[in-house]
């Protein structure tokens, strides 16, 4: 019976003043947010449920419940299919190694940005205010990416039309920013909404940090090109900033000129 | 210093990020061996993981250089300007001993530390994908590293900076002693520092310069000296 919802935490003791208390849900209703523990369990459909319908109740699971560890587990099942599903869609299954290395390379990038951009996340929400633990923050950017993966899911038919309409790998790479910048501005509202609810102050610091983690993901895509197209090696052999690489296919595929 | 008061200051150390004035003044009022620990602690790892990231793109070696030097910077810094800022936070009124205004500038540079620390690992992601020195693009992209890792150091100046200060206000005498401390301390340190990292050079090191940990010349000119020759020879220009 693990999934039942359990009473909040005890407060600490005086002889061990932590300084950081568990994130407190405060502002719930401005935020649009209904902090409810999941009463249907932690399972992927709740997960899901979680996501798209009560995203105050994973905020409630990685704040103040118990069972944070089970819905991570959901959560990251959820990133890795949506990411897959939108790599394989995006690819010419029939340009070599390029149907595996995609969806490898797009769930490998996320995370690794995701890592990347944690320290500095927890950094940015002391900023902003919140006084919150490590490991919910880890908990609230998994749900965040995981709603954006699930959105880049759902674009999956959308990006295929596109895949097989097009040979044209500028106009693909142009589609692909425009959907991973719209999923993740969706998933990263939900974090933004979900510091909100636990009590953020200032969000100027919030924001700066979603700008930086978006940049951090463009040049990651940069960094394990080519997504598109086919490729003789599985990482590129040079080292580009993400806005020179996009320059030159842009400069390349004629759209540039006049 | 006991252990466990130790492990408990490093605990408390995202307070510093988040500006809980209630908090932070027990810091302030009760300046224990262990707080300052922390701080000192949270300063060498925050500086020298960003200072690696910083120096990094050179070459590692360079960055390592830069790793030791940035908590150097901030620790001469510190010791350079201690007994004036002490001296200034008695004769300004706010009331703060030698021990508290060493605690004082300790918490907000190691809130600065916290912040370039949390930003370290993008920032070497940045440099580790980005093109070489030795390639064609070297010398844009060692002009775009710099520019963002400055942006980078003055966000966290600043934002450190205006955190502190309704800490101050709230141990101070008077609200106008706390605010005429604040600036006076920030006009000391941007002074001193200034000169120093310039004596400190090079943290980035240009493509082409030979790596060393500090220049030949270190102490042949100041950080003013510089500025006020190039800003004439832009008006005679």
């Amino acid at each position: 019976m693990r999934d039942q919802p359990t009473s909040p935490p005890l407060p600490p003791s005086p002889d061990s003043p932590p300084p950081l208390r568990p994130a407190v849900l405060t502002n719930t209703s401005s935020s649009g947010l209904f902090a409810t523990p999941m009463v249907k369990g932690t399972g992927l459909g709740s997960a899901l449920e979680s996501l798209l319908k009560h995203p105050g109740a994973a905020l409630y699971e990685f704040t103040q419940g118990t069972r944070s560890w089970a819905l991570s587990r959901s959560l990251l099942l959820i990133m890795v299919t949506g990411l897959a599903l939108f790599g394989l869609a995006a690819v010419d299954l029939t340009r070599g190694i390029q149907w595996w290395a995609t969806p490898l390379k797009l769930i490998a990038g996320l995370l690794l940005s995701a890592l990347l951009c944690l320290p500095s996340l927890y950094i940015f929400s002391c900023l902003s205010g919140l006084e919150i633990r490590f490991k919910a923050v880890i908990g609230l950017l998994l749900a965040s990416l995981s709603l954006s993966s699930l959105l880049l899911a759902g674009f999956t038919p959308v990006i295929w039309v596109f895949s097989q309409s097009s040979d044209s790998l500028t106009f693909m790479g142009a589609v692909m920013i425009l959907i991973w910048s719209i999923s993740l501005f969706f998933g990263l509202k939900s974090l933004s909404n979900s510091a909100r609810a636990i009590g953020m102050k200032q969000s100027l610091h919030l924001r700066l940090w979603m700008f930086i983690f978006m940049v951090v993901t463009f040049q990651m895509s940069c960094a394990l090109r080519p997504l598109l197209g086919s490729a003789t090696t599985f990482l590129p052999t040079q080292k580009k900033f993400f806005l020179q690489h996009w320059g030159e296919h842009w400069n390349v595929s004629g759209l540039g000129s006049p | 210093m006991c252990i466990k008061d130790f492990y408990q200051a490093l605990r408390a150390l995202p307070a510093l990020c988040q500006g809980r004035v209630e908090y932070l003044r027990e810091w302030l009022e009760q300046p224990t061996e262990a707080r300052l620990a922390a701080c000192a602690v949270a300063i060498l790892l925050g500086g020298a993981a960003y200072g690696f990231t910083l120096g990094l793109w050179r070459a590692p070696l360079m960055g390592g250089y830069v790793a030791l030097k940035l908590p150097m910077l901030i620790t001469l810094t510190l010791l350079t300007n201690g007994l004036i800022n002490s001296l200034f936070a008695q004769v300004l009124g706010s009331g703060l001993s030698f021990r508290q205004t060493l605690m004082s500038l300790l918490m907000s540079f190691a809130t600065f530390a916290l912040i370039a620390g949390g930003l370290s690992p993008i920032a070497m992601a940045v440099v580790l994908t980005a093109p070489g020195p030795a390639e064609s693009e070297g010398a844009t992209t060692y002009r775009c590293l710099l520019l963002g890792q400055v942006i980078i150091i003055v966000y966290a100046g600043i934002t450190a900076h205006r955190r502190f200060l309704p800490i101050l206000r709230a141990i101070s005498t008077t609200p106008s002693a706390a605010s005429l401390v604040f600036i006076a301390w920030l006009a000391g340190n941007l002074l001193v520092g200034a000169q120093l990292s310039w004596n400190l050079r090079p943290f980035f090191g240009q493509p082409g310069s030979p790596v060393q940990f500090l220049r030949a010349d270190w102490n042949h000119s100041s950080f003013y000296e510089s500025v006020w020759r190039n800003f004439s020879r832009l008006l005679t220009k």
